[in-house]
C-alpha cells in the first residue's frame, strides 16, 4: 500500500493519465479510503484545492462525506489544472501520521509556510512538497518523460508537452529538472 | 473584536464541536502575496458552501 505501487501502475499508462486511473488504483487496488470529490467556488488567486479528513461523525460536513477524506478543487480551473490539483491532493491518502496535520498550531504553521517562503519547513509542508512530485510522477510515465526530454526545445515546446500530458504548462520544467529522477527514486524507495 | 479567520478555521477544524481534523493539505493559488488569514478565510467559506449544498459532489 505505497506510492511505489501507484507509480509502477502509472508507468504502464498511455498519456494523458486520467485522474480516474489514479483514483481507481488507489481505491480499488490499494484499498485506500474512497475519498469524496467536490467542485467548489474557491478563489484560485488564494486556493486551488485542498484535502481534508475529519473524524467527528456528529459534524455535518463529516456526515455528508461518510467520514471519508475529502478533496475539493476550484470550479474555475481548466481540465489540466483540475487533474493536477486532484491527483496531487489524492497523494495525501499516503500521508502517515507524522506528516499529517492535526492541531491548531500545525494549521497556523502550514498556512504561514505557504505565504512566508522562510527556510524552516514543518513535516506537513514536507508532505505538500512530496505530493507535488508524486503527482508529476503519476501523470508523466518515465519512458515518455525521457522521450520528451530529447524532444524538448527541438521539436516540442513546453506548451506542446503540457498539451500531451494535459498538465499545467508551468510544471513542465519541473519534469526536466536534473534532480527529478532522484526525487522520484526517494519517493518510491 | 471579531475572531480572525485563522481562529475560526482552528475552531472549525479542532474545536469542541469542530470536524476533529486529522489531516489537511492545500494546493495554493496563483497570488504570491497572499496571507494566512486570506487562505483561512477561503477554506472556511468553502467548507460552509459544501455544508450548505452550494458545491457539487462529483465522481473521480
Amino acid at each position: 500500500m505505497s506510492y511505489a505501487n501507484l507509480y509502477g501502475h502509472c508507468q504502464a499508462q498511455r498519456i494523458p493519465v486520467g485522474r480516474k486511473v489514479v483514483a481507481d488504483y488507489l481505491f480499488d487496488v490499494l484499498h485506500l479510503p474512497r475519498a469524496k470529490l467536490w467542485r467548489d467556488g474557491l478563489n484560485t488567486d488564494r486556493v486551488r484545492g485542498y484535502y481534508i479528513s475529519g473524524k467527528n461523525t456528529n459534524h455535518r460536513f463529516v456526515q455528508q462525506n461518510g467520514g471519508l477524506p475529502v478533496v475539493v478543487f476550484a470550479r474555475t480551473l481548466d481540465d489540466n489544472w483540475s487533474r493536477f490539483v486532484i491527483v496531487k491532493e489524492l497523494m495525501h491518502l499516503f500521508d502517515d501520521p507524522f506528516h499529517s496535520l492535526g492541531s491548531p498550531p500545525e494549521l497556523d504553521a502550514l498556512l504561514t509556510e505557504f505565504t512566508s517562503g522562510l527556510p524552516h519547513r514543518s513535516t506537513a509542508m514536507d508532505s505538500e512538497i512530496d505530493s507535488f512530485w508524486m503527482a508529476l510522477g503519476c501523470l508523466c510515465p518515465e519512458g515518455m518523460r525521457q522521450e520528451m526530454q530529447q524532444a524538448r526545445g527541438v521539436s516540442m515546446s513546453d506548451s506542446d508537452i503540457a498539451a500531451r500530458l494535459e498538465i499545467p504548462t508551468q510544471y513542465v520544467p519541473h519534469l526536466f529538472t536534473p534532480t527529478f529522477k532522484n526525487i522520484i527514486s526517494e519517493l518510491i524507495a | 473584536m471579531a475572531a480572525t479567520n485563522m481562529k475560526q478555521a482552528q475552531e472549525l477544524f479542532f474545536g469542541k464541536d469542530g470536524l476533529a481534523v486529522n489531516n489537511f493539505k492545500l494546493f495554493p493559488g496563483s497570488e504570491r502575496d497572499i496571507t494566512p488569514e486570506e487562505i483561512a478565510e477561503e477554506i472556511n467559506a468553502s467548507i460552509r458552501r459544501i455544508e450548505a449544498g452550494q458545491a457539487e459532489q462529483i465522481e473521480f
